[in-house]
């Protein structure tokens, strides 16, 4: 039994790959701050319905993703006016963000690769 | 609902509780508002979730670290080997705590909570209790003068009581999906 070891700040490929539901959440807060029920939101918009992340799984994928400081606590509302104050909002931090990149690359190549096999094509 | 809420929430290890247990039950709130789903679906999306989710934060805080792992499944380990007053468990259940480990203590990375989707997989769950009880079966039908001996009655006392436990999960999990796809 082995102590899990912290993927490093200075090394973004000891964060990759992403798991999805992680990758999820980059997304939808790649578009600005979110609090938790609109990151669920924005995730099943995005993916057309096929992804529905619980509350307990968002919640514990912020809570981890906080502590290796790829997503931070907002301290300002985005419109005090517009909503319940007691929310709390997220955000990417630039390690998120670098991460999020780095991720988007691989998928990329990733299906570049596909894509020159022709996978999926002729097939139901 | 509320007392469903806060039951499910007590699942939850108590930094969570404590960091998101609030946000938590508001984005449900939200969920039941917002979403347009029934109550039922909405409890049974938070039963199927605190299953697969809740219990697997709980085993990944205690896998965190090495010292208090190793001490939790030794703990374990001498707890039912006194229980069942048999040594000869101790590598079936070393066996099963070495699997657990594999499965859940690996390498860190920002996610390890698995999302609803879990609940898509509940018929490994109805499998594994199938494979346990034929397991205790076997151990049933190997007894020759109608006595199990000690291994015997161990392995058909555990297998059936994973069984049991596996068969729980997986009905829960295939009514939650079932409710989930109902709208």
């Amino acid at each position: 039994m082995m102590a899990r070891r912290k993927p490093d700040p200075e090394d973004i490929d000891s964060f990759l790959p992403l798991p999805a539901s992680a990758m999820h959440i980059i997304v939808a807060l790649a578009a600005g701050e979110r609090h938790g029920y609109a990151i669920m939101r924005d995730i099943a918009d995005l993916s057309g319905g096929s992804v529905k992340m619980g509350p307990g799984t968002l919640y514990g994928s912020i809570k981890r993703m906080i502590d290796q400081g790829l997503v931070e606590e907002a301290d300002e509302r985005p419109d005090p006016a517009l909503d319940d104050e007691r929310r709390r909002y997220y955000r990417l931090t630039g390690l998120g963000q670098r991460v999020g990149a780095a991720e988007r690359a691989r998928l990329a190549a990733l299906l570049d690769a596909a894509q020159l096999r022709n996978l999926g094509l002729g097939t139901a | 609902m509320n007392r469903l809420l806060r039951v499910a929430l007590l699942v939850y290890p108590r930094q969570f509780r404590r960091e998101y247990g609030s946000e938590w039950v508001r984005t449900v709130s939200d969920l039941q508002v917002h979403s347009g789903y029934g109550t039922p679906r909405i409890a049974m999306t938070v039963v199927g979730e605190t299953l697969t989710t809740a219990i697997r934060m709980r085993w990944e805080n205690l896998m965190a670290s090495a010292k208090i792992a190793l001490m939790v499944i030794i703990g374990a380990v001498a707890l039912i080997t006194l229980m069942l007053g048999s040594a000869a468990v101790i590598p079936f259940f070393l066996a099963l705590a070495a699997l657990l480990a594999l499965q859940f203590g690996g390498r860190e990375r920002p996610v390890r909570a698995s999302d609803l989707s879990a609940s898509r997989r509940w018929y490994l769950w109805l499998a594994g209790a199938a494979a346990a009880f034929v397991v205790g079966l076997i151990a049933l039908a190997t007894d020759g003068d109608n006595e199990l001996n000690t291994l015997q009655w161990t392995t058909w006392m555990a297998s059936w009581a994973l069984a049991v436990v596996f068969a729980g999960v997986g009905c829960t999990l295939c009514v939650s999906r079932l409710v989930a796809n109902r709208r």
